[in-house]
């Protein structure tokens, strides 16, 4: 029986995800549920870095249909996460004089490391390095000059016992 | 104290209570959540045995694991707005997906049980927050064929039918309940309808 066959139906476009809101809470409870499953099939290594690859596709496919303004990696990454999670990145580090250039990001609002979860081997929220990687590593493929190739390492993450997330951000020489 | 049936009172604090509720939460763009839930799929068939509907049966026992977590977190602050009344679990589910997603059920309706069939509650999407532009997915095939038995918002399907059994035996009610996504848009449905049935428990 069609209960409401007439009722009108809006199909959403990717674009128009973009400007729809959802609770956080969703996404880190259905990954506090894969992390395990994935540890389990590919081990702690392996696992670490499947789940970084999985932050890029999603990144990946972001970009797409959206870009964050800005012109260096602080102000991109506060864009990012202004726009995607709705928060302000506590604290990005430029460390100026240090050759290859690097920066540190501290997240106290981490949309992975949500209360409750604990996570001893690995640091929990590597997935969102590896969407950080993917983000500036195409903008430097699109010319950005002051945005060198990067790649993002998770040093701390409030999952594994650690009072804030903390990714490095490293240039490629 | 839970009441027999919502009240004057009891409907007007859900109303008012979903907006502040959503207001309070945490939240991020639509898009992500689902490229995050594409994602999630794909690594879930790579988890089980590659196909789909194998995939989708999985998260749906992921749903149903994360929607008795969910709802525990938000039984105290529930509490308020349940009751024993089967006919107020339109109330419920509405003010729980406003609180989840902002968004309103565009319908959610409670059947009575007759002698053929168990009371049921059905109700609409009119904005499948789930599948937005899922059908421009080039990385793998979403049909009937490959959906098999499962539907797109397996997961879903799960967090529902969790929280539904929760809050039940919260308010002592003794039911079984099985959800089923009757009508899935990547199922070559226009709309997306999901259908709770609430089956007495056998003494």
């Amino acid at each position: 029986m069609d209960y409401f066959a007439a009722h009108p139906f809006i199909e959403l476009s990717r674009k128009d995800m973009l400007k729809v809101k959802f609770s956080r809470s969703f996404l880190p409870i259905i990954y506090n549920y894969l992390v395990p499953r994935i540890k389990a099939k590919w081990g702690i290594e392996k696992g670490m870095e499947v789940l970084k690859n999985f932050g890029k596709r999603v990144m990946k496919d972001i970009l797409v249909y959206w870009m964050p303004k800005g012109k260096t990696i602080p102000t991109v990454l506060q864009n990012m996460y202004k726009f995607i999670f709705y928060v302000k990145l506590y604290v990005i580090k430029d460390f100026l004089d240090e050759k290859p250039r690097r920066w540190l990001i501290q997240d106290n609002s981490c949309p992975l490391c949500w209360e409750g979860t604990e996570e001893l081997d690995i640091h929990f929220c590597v997935a969102m390095a590896g969407a950080i990687e993917e983000l500036l590593n195409t903008f430097h493929e699109f010319g950005y000059t002051n945005i060198p190739r990067v790649t993002v390492k998770t040093l701390s993450s409030k999952a594994h016992g650690d009072p804030i997330c903390t990714h490095e951000i490293k240039e490629v020489i | 104290m839970v009441s027999e049936k919502l009240g004057l009172f009891g409907k007007l604090l859900a109303k008012a209570g979903k907006f502040y509720l959503w207001w309070k939460q945490p939240k991020l763009v639509g898009l992500f959540l689902s490229l995050t839930y594409l994602e999630d799929i794909k690594m879930l068939m790579d988890l089980t045995d590659g196909t789909l509907e194998r995939a989708l049966e999985e998260f749906y026992n992921l749903g149903k694991i994360a929607g008795h977590d969910i709802t525990y977190e938000f039984l105290d602050i529930g509490k308020y707005v349940f009751s024993r009344n089967l006919a107020d679990l339109p109330t419920i589910l509405a003010t729980s997906y406003y609180v989840m997603t902002g968004q309103k059920l565009s319908n959610c309706k409670f059947y009575p049980a007759n002698h053929q069939n168990p009371a049921k509650v059905v109700f609409t999407l009119d904005r499948c927050l789930f599948c937005g532009g899922l059908k421009k997915e080039t990385s793998f095939e979403v049909n009937k064929q490959t959906l098999g038995k499962q539907t797109w918002g397996s997961v879903v399907v799960g967090i529902i039918e969790a929280a539904v059994e929760t809050i039940e035996e919260y308010v002592g009610n003794t039911l079984d309940i099985k959800v089923e996504e009757t009508k899935c848009i990547m199922n070559g449905d226009s709309y997306a309808e999901f259908t709770v049935f609430l089956y007495q428990k056998e003494k």
